[in-house]
């Protein structure tokens, strides 16, 4: 994902109608994919990532300049699906089930399914962090807090799995 | 990656107009602030703390009336702005970041003469400790019409302050300037959310030193960008007092720190001095030994060496200006990517040099066999920074063949089969098919022609 064109998008967002619009049709996919990716539940994912985009509305009133604006972007997502999920158990609601939109064809299920039942929670994130994001593996470490390594070899180990178990080629 | 990205796209649920509704009922004063996740390196720890300083600037704008007759700002690396009346009372206060928020607190300087106001903020920042002895730096920057009373007040001011300081056993340095009303400056400052008197000061370094950008200037404290003006020679602002750079290495430190790196105990030095690279204070070394060049950079903080470059003097002068930076050569890059990805022979080979976040980084991308290679590679140490394997889709058989494979191992003819569907999945063919009797499934490979699996089932 390209950080300049979004850093601009942010940088208009609050002011400017269709700059949100052209950021929620930039972002909207991959931050979906991340939000998901923890929740596992597309409904309360769909739930989360509304409130998302209305924090990331509200906060770039804030917004600075800078080159990394997809750590930023990320920052606010995880938060908002750590409170979430925070509540969920807090109020004893939390199901760790897998829930998908009923109405999808047959490839997209197929990867979605892998990725959430012989993927681990870790392997998962990486995956979608590099793949989906452009995160390099060093600011993927960075940010989940584990090392270089770490992050290439689940990287790499998740998408052996995937090939292995479901013979997806990501 | 595309399949992975385009599965979410299916799902990705499109609640845009929903969300603007959303925001339109909420209540947008709601200012949320996003803490960036630490950083565990505790060096920068420290250089983001010292970004919090001080800059002090008052700009004082006058107007007709007794709506505001003038505007001080007072900028705690967030700056607080004063507009001030005509009898020079302050009409509003405006903090612009969160250190001016904190430093403000909950004084109501409305009301209260600009001297008063200004002893007030001074003494909150010695007590939050954005102003000591290392610290020593202000910013004051008076705007307004008219000239000579911006002039009377930037002086006034100034030596308040200084005396204030005085009285804490501090000797500051106090950058003063008088601006004129300058809208282009203020959409600047407003764009980087740094006050009008810090863009001015950022701008007379860039114009003066072609190596400096705004976005790396602007993060500095008042203090750095102090002796950036002393370093590059910049007289036309009016400094009293001497800036301290005692928060930095000493250059006694510096020489014994490239001296035991080099292992040369006398060097005649050509350069120390401190400088800002890539928004971070460090220290430039040059000097010369039995005629080989050694160029150092420094962590201004920390001492730490950054940078280092070894030349041996030629009589010709070296047109050596394409990168500062020391870093390896391209062959080299190559041949540590090869080695990882323990290839002899590599075809489709491609290599860029590219900066990202500041860091010199050499993207390759070579094939061998049906692989093809991504590497990212520190171009400084030759660290391998990221790596991508992916498989290259070579259909080398068409779907045809496929089909006559698949037939000839059932043994049908083409004649009697119905119902025949062949798909090209990423490396194999999956082909099906009916008889009278039974139902076939062949999986291909695309490449070799290969029959990986086939299956065959009673027609009901």
């Amino acid at each position: 994902m390209d950080n300049n064109k979004i850093d601009q998008l942010l940088l208009k967002l609050f002011s400017d109608e269709n700059s949100f619009k052209e950021f929620y049709e930039y972002t909207h996919t991959f931050v979906f994919a991340y939000i998901m990716s923890l929740l596992k539940n597309y409904d309360n994912s769909r739930d989360v990532m509304q409130e998302v985009y209305i924090k990331i509305y509200q906060a770039s009133q804030n917004y600075h300049s800078m080159s990394k604006p997809l750590a930023w972007i990320y920052t606010i997502a995880r938060n908002e699906c750590y409170m979430y999920l925070r509540n969920k158990i807090y109020m004893d609601e939390y199901v760790d089930n897998i829930s998908l939109p009923k109405q999808i064809d047959k490839d997209t299920k197929m990867i979605l399914e892998g990725l959430f039942t012989i993927l681990n929670e870790r392997e998962r994130q990486v995956i979608i962090m590099h793949s989906l994001w452009g995160f390099k593996h060093y600011e993927i470490a960075k940010l989940l807090h584990m090392s270089v390594s770490t992050s290439l070899s689940c990287y790499h180990r998740g998408m052996k799995k995937m090939k292995k178990e479901m013979e997806i080629e990501l | 990656m595309n399949k992975l990205y385009k599965a979410f796209e299916t799902i990705a649920p499109n609640d845009l107009e929903k969300i603007q509704k959303e925001i339109e009922t909420r209540d947008t004063s709601i200012i949320t602030s996003i803490e960036m996740p630490k950083k565990r390196n505790y060096y920068k720890l420290s250089f983001a703390a010292l970004v919090c300083v001080i800059c002090l600037t008052i700009a004082l704008v006058f107007q007709k009336d007794n709506v505001v007759f003038a505007t001080v700002g007072i900028d705690v690396n967030p700056s607080v702005e004063l507009n001030l009346d005509g009898q020079e009372k302050i009409v509003e206060v405006i903090t612009h970041n969160e250190a001016g928020k904190k430093i403000v607190g909950n004084m109501e300087l409305e009301g209260s003469h600009i001297d008063v106001a200004m002893n007030a903020l001074i003494g909150s920042m010695l007590k939050e400790g954005y102003i000591n002895e290392l610290k020593n730096s202000l910013l004051i920057s008076v705007t307004g019409d008219n000239k000579e009373e911006n002039e009377k007040i930037r002086k006034r001011i100034s030596q308040d302050i200084d005396d204030l300081l005085k009285g804490n056993h501090i000797n500051g340095a106090i950058i003063s300037q008088t601006l004129n009303k300058n809208t282009d400056l203020e959409t600047i400052a407003n764009q980087y959310h740094i006050s009008v008197g810090k863009a001015e000061i950022i701008q007379q370094l860039i114009q003066r030193n072609t190596n400096y950008t705004f976005e790396s200037l602007k993060d500095l404290t008042v203090n750095d960008l102090n002796i950036l003006l002393t370093r590059n020679n910049i007289n036309d602002i009016q400094v009293d007092g001497e800036v301290n750079t005692k928060s930095y290495i000493s250059k006694e430190k510096v020489k014994q720190i490239v001296q035991e790196d080099s292992h040369i105990s006398h060097p005649s030095y050509q350069k120390i001095e401190l400088d800002c690279d890539d928004g971070k204070m460090v220290y430039e070394v040059e000097f010369i030994n039995n005629s080989i060049e050694y160029e150092y950079e420094l962590d201004a903080k920390s001492g730490k060496i950054l940078n280092k470059e070894i030349e041996k003097k030629t009589s010709k002068s070296n047109d050596n200006t394409d990168s500062k930076q020391q870093s390896i050569s391209q062959a080299k890059a190559k041949t540590i990517a090869m080695n990882h990805a323990k290839v002899k022979e590599v075809s489709h080979y491609k290599i860029k040099k590219d900066k990202d976040d500041g860091v010199w980084e050499y993207e390759i991308e070579f094939e061998n066999g049906n692989k093809k290679y991504e590497y990212t590679i520190n171009a400084h140490d030759g660290k391998i920074l990221d790596y991508e394997v992916e498989k290259i889709n070579s259909a080398k058989i068409t779907s045809n063949q496929a089909k006559q494979i698949a037939l000839k191992h059932a043994k049908i003819s083409n004649k009697n089969v119905k119902n025949v569907d062949i798909e090209l999945e990423d490396s194999y063919y999956e082909i099906s098919f009916e008889t009278s009797l039974y139902e076939y499934e062949y999986k291909i490979n695309a490449v070799s022609g290969k029959i990986i699996s086939y299956e065959k089932e009673k027609n009901d």
